[in-house]
């Protein structure tokens, strides 16, 4: 019978609960029936015979009770029981109840929603079926210096491939770069990649509406065609089925959601050069069944020929079958796993925490427990009674942990410093909401565990002497004392992870970005024309218009975003002196937009450049590296554009700024005045307007809108963003680690303080009567507190300093993030030690306090 | 504690007793006892106290069936019967037994 047959059988028999104490009773009347009949057979009167049947058989009710429990529901009755007590006596204790119930639903709370992070991140980042399977293919090569290098495949080179069966299908996949625009009466910017004919099947998913690229489609010169992601369609069309073919007239079908959900469009991959290697492609393949990366690596290593080196002889190469998943997982890995364990951390303390209560409350119950030993309950029994009390109590805490989980959920997630795929978002869904069921249940027995096998040992005899008295204590000072000192250690480490986080933050706040970004407004303006001279005489047009906005100050543009993370590099000669130097390509205006003054000569006019001269702006570091003998100004400086030189005369130097981002140094720079060629790509010819604004002008973006599309040619205006928005998005992933962490960290001080609070009642509780008689001594009331509060504080200094060397273990996994700060920074320990310790003592002096008040009297009458 | 007893032994005497008795027949409670009794030469009286709990271990256990069923004098009584489990349980009983019996008898008549 399987055993949830056996369950409903018994679940059953409860109901029957009446009809097999019937049968029973009914059997055992037979029994004694005939007990009489031969007692009478024997000679003995019937009232005899029936007195000593009945004597002989015992008590019909106890064997309809044990008969019960294993013919009828027995086990799940006695269990159904148990959780009705347990909620009895839970409702009774409702302060007990209470602080027990919100640690642990904070803890578990908590540790659900980290969970579905971590779900999301590593358990399930591929949404498609078989994910193990899918892999990037890589060409792997010796540099001549040793070096490993890597480079995507070319397309003959996945087309070789196909014949050895290692893959159920193969496809390249490229990015679009900058995105194309799609025109209407908006237009707009739209993420997009480009796909080889079998993209789809490599993932497995199949257009929801409409069909996939077939080889028609790849055909240069075929009709150009896209697939709406699922994200897109429903943002740009609502949803609207009678889109494909229509508006935007390509479109052939629909992809599924979780499937490119970063991406707008999918365009087919038509490849010009299928044998480039390198060329930014990825090839992504999905391994036939049976076939494991090594198998597939050492099949195209051994039969792909490898690039050919300088000596004409072909690199020592091995192609890579890499696990996507392991790809995917490998950004996330590090940081997830110190979230696991941080939050583990703060569930053991949850646990520690309940685990002390539960043992303080124990003093209660042993009475209770004596009672119930004497009337025949077995120790197995006992245990079992107290962890169903600790389950019912985890499970109220899992319910309210859940709902927690839920409302901080996307709260959390804007602070993870993850960049999660659209594809695979973090929600609660079944598997977390199981998961989180298991470490219910789990951390249910962990805190329950010891406190029931240390409660049960409950000896009949001493306990029920003892009575009510509160001497009968099961946990003793030792064992409080060191549930603090683990709480306080745990503790510590989590609150110096978080101090690290905050104090490397604030130094990220004080960096000197060389400029103000407060007071500038950014946004990229790009004329939707292929004809320089329209870039050319754009911008400066625009300029002259937007300097006339009330309110804006200067205005100028720049190639790279400021703070946007990207630099162009190029090598410049000076007196026989080679470096490689940032690249900025500038309208002129800029320099006054963001605030930067020459330190030497003078920043070129328009007019200065427009007279041909070759005039070029550098940083401060520039000239050092550059001219370290004396004045850079007018000096030459040789630009290597392929094998030709162009020659610049220094005209100005302004200090450096970081205008890659905060946390980069910026290399030495230089910067030249912005001349679009046919030859530069679309996005180098795209340039963002810098403006400098005397104070916060109302409904700007629509302004500085207007003006753009005002000036003249057709153009696309996006990204308007403030310096503050810029710094903000700069600086994303050190905040939402700070706040994460400041967040783990306070949660866990909490609780950790809520434990030491408790812990001291408790011990306040306890020691009533010796407090009763020391004041009947003449202890002062002051010293009697300065008793309680110095129990505490010794296990309280013990797991600082426990916690302080832990943590300097811990805190290597985060040295990575931190900036400028050590991972055992001294401050930060010292100020991690100072506040545990004030903190603690001030969780023990509060319900120390209540030792004062003790009525010697009234202590001592309750023996 | 001196008088400690084993009751997994005592149970164990007692089932593989109560298997004995349904061998090849089935029986009811007050049957198996007065068989028992019988068998035994009256000097294993069996406590009903503990015949009947016995009774309803070794179902929950498969070893024993049981059904209503009509006795020869034409009352309703609940028989049982050995099941395949039950049997096995008696045969290995049956062997253990008389492996401690020839021991203890071995030690005896030295």
């Amino acid at each position: 019978m399987g055993v949830f047959r056996s369950i409903a059988a018994r679940i059953r028999a409860i109901a029957r609960r009446d009809a097999i104490a019937g049968e029973i009773h009914d059997e055992l009347r037979f029994h004694v029936d005939e007990r009489v009949e031969q007692y009478e057979r024997e000679g003995l009167t019937h009232d005899e015979a029936v007195r000593k049947a009945r004597e002989r058989i015992g008590n019909i009710a106890v064997h309809q009770d044990r008969g019960y429990d294993v013919r009828g529901a027995g086990m799940i009755e006695t269990i159904w029981q148990d959780v009705r007590y347990s909620v009895r006596l839970l409702v009774r204790q409702r302060g007990f109840a209470l602080v027990a119930i919100l640690t642990l639903a904070l803890g578990i709370g908590a540790s659900t929603a980290i969970f579905s992070v971590i779900d999301a991140a590593m358990l399930h980042p591929l949404p498609f079926s078989h994910p193990e399977r899918l892999v990037r293919l890589g060409i792997e090569f010796a540099r001549p210096n040793g070096q490993l290098s890597r480079m995507a495949p070319s397309y003959n080179d996945m087309l070789s491939w196909q014949p050895t069966g290692m893959f159920s299908a193969q496809a390249m996949w490229k990015g679009v770069y900058p995105g194309p625009v799609v025109e209407g009466d908006r237009p707009d910017r739209v993420t997009a990649v480009e796909v080889t004919l079998n993209y789809l099947d490599v993932f497995g998913v199949a257009p929801i509406a409409g069909r996939a690229f077939n080889a028609d489609d790849m055909a240069p010169g075929a009709t150009p065609v896209i697939l709406l992601s699922y994200q897109y369609w429903q943002s740009r069309f609502g949803g609207d089925r009678s889109v494909i073919g229509q508006p935007l007239r390509f479109d052939v079908g629909i992809l599924p959601p979780h499937f490119e959900a970063d991406t707008a469009i999918c365009r087919p991959y038509r490849v010009a050069q299928p044998d480039q290697r390198g060329s930014g492609a990825v090839v992504v393949a999905r391994l036939a069944e049976g076939v494991t990366n090594e198998q597939a690596s050492q099949r195209l290593t051994a039969m792909t020929p490898g690039p050919v080196g300088p000596d004409g002889q072909p690199r020592k190469t091995a192609i890579r079958a890499e696990s996507m998943l392991e790809y995917t997982r490998a950004d996330y890995r590090t940081t997830v796993n110190i979230l696991a364990g941080a939050v583990a951390v703060i569930l053991l303390i949850a646990c520690v925490n309940v685990s002390g209560l539960l043992l303080a409350r124990g003093t209660t119950r042993q009475a209770e427990l004596a009672v119930r030993a004497s009337i025949g309950a077995g120790r197995g029994r006992l245990i079992r009674q107290l962890l169903t009390e600790s389950i019912v109590l985890a499970i109220a805490a899992g319910v309210i942990g859940v709902v927690v989980a839920w409302l901080s959920l996307d709260a959390l997630v804007a602070n993870i410093p993850i960049a999660f795929s659209a594809d695979a978002p973090a929600t609660l869904n079944l598997r977390v909401l199981g998961a989180a069921l298991g470490l219910t249940v789990m951390t249910g027995l962990v805190f329950g565990l010891a406190p029931a096998v240390r409660l049960s040992r409950t000896s009949l005899g001493a306990a029920l002497a003892r009575g009510n008295r509160r001497h009968g204590s099961t946990l003793t000072r030792r064992g409080g004392q060191l549930l603090i000192a683990a709480e306080i250690a745990l503790a510590v480490v989590l609150v110096a992870g978080a101090g690290l986080m905050v104090r490397s933050f604030a130094r990220v706040m004080s960096v000197d970005l060389g400029f103000a970004p407060e007071a500038i407004v950014t946004l990229r303006v790009t004329p939707l024309s292929d004809d320089p001279a329209t870039h050319a005489q754009y911008y400066p047009q625009l300029l002259d218009t937007l300097r006339r906005i009330p309110g804006v100050t200067a205005a100028g543009a720049i190639d790279n975003v400021p703070l946007g993370g990207s630099l162009s590099f190029a090598i410049f000669v000076a007196d026989g002196r080679s470096a490689g130097l940032g690249v900025e390509r500038y309208v002129p205006g800029y320099f006054q937009a963001i605030s930067l003054p020459a330190i030497e000569g003078q920043l070129p006019a328009e007019a200065d450049l427009g007279s041909g001269r070759n005039l070029i702006t550098i940083s401060a570091a520039a000239a050092r590296t550059l001219f370290p003998d004396g004045s850079a100004l007018g000096r030459q400086l040789m630009l290597q554009a392929g094998q030709a030189q162009e020659a610049w005369e220094v005209a100005a130097v302004v200090p450096d700024v970081r205008h890659v981002g905060a946390l980069f140094d910026t290399p030495p720079q230089v910067y030249l005045p912005f001349r679009p060629t046919p030859q530069m790509s679309a996005r180098s010819r795209s340039m963002i307007v810098v403006l400098r604004t005397s104070h916060s002008i109302p409904g700007l973006a629509d302004t500085l809108r207007k003006a753009a599309l005002g000036v003249g040619p057709r153009v696309l205006v996006e990204q308007i963003r403030s310096g503050d928005e810029l710094l903000a998005s700069d600086l994303l992933r050190p905040r939402q680690r700070t706040v994460l962490f400041t967040l783990l960290g306070s949660l866990g001080l909490a609780l950790a303080l809520v434990g030491v609070f408790g812990m001291t009642a408790y011990a306040v509780a306890r020691r009533t009567q010796e407090i009763g008689v020391r004041m009947a001594f003449g202890a002062r009331a002051g010293q009697v507190v300065a008793t309680m509060v110095c129990d505490s504080v010794w296990p309280i200094v013990m797991g600082t300093i426990v916690g302080l060397g832990a943590a300097a273990l811990a805190t290597r996994l985060i040295a990575s993030f931190l900036f400028k700060t050590t991972p055992t920074d001294p401050v930060t320990f010292g100020a991690v030690a100072i506040t545990l310790a004030v903190a603690g003592c001030l969780a023990a002096w509060l319900p120390a306090r209540r030792a004062a008040r003790v009525d010697p009297v009234q202590a001592l009458r309750t023996d | 504690m001196a008088t400690r007893t084993n009751s997994d032994q005592l149970h164990g005497m007692l089932d593989m007793l109560v298997l004995k008795t349904l061998d090849g027949r089935p029986l009811h409670g007050y049957a198996i006892a007065v068989r028992l009794e019988r068998l035994s030469n009256d000097v294993l009286s069996v406590e009903e106290g503990s015949l009947y709990p016995a009774l309803y271990r070794m179902e929950s256990r498969g070893w024993l069936a049981s059904s209503w069923s009509v006795t020869e004098s034409g009352r309703r009584a609940r028989f049982y019967r050995l099941t395949k489990a039950g049997r096995a349980q008696l045969a290995a009983e049956t062997e253990s037994w008389g492996r401690l019996t020839a021991a203890v008898k071995g030690v005896l008549s030295s």
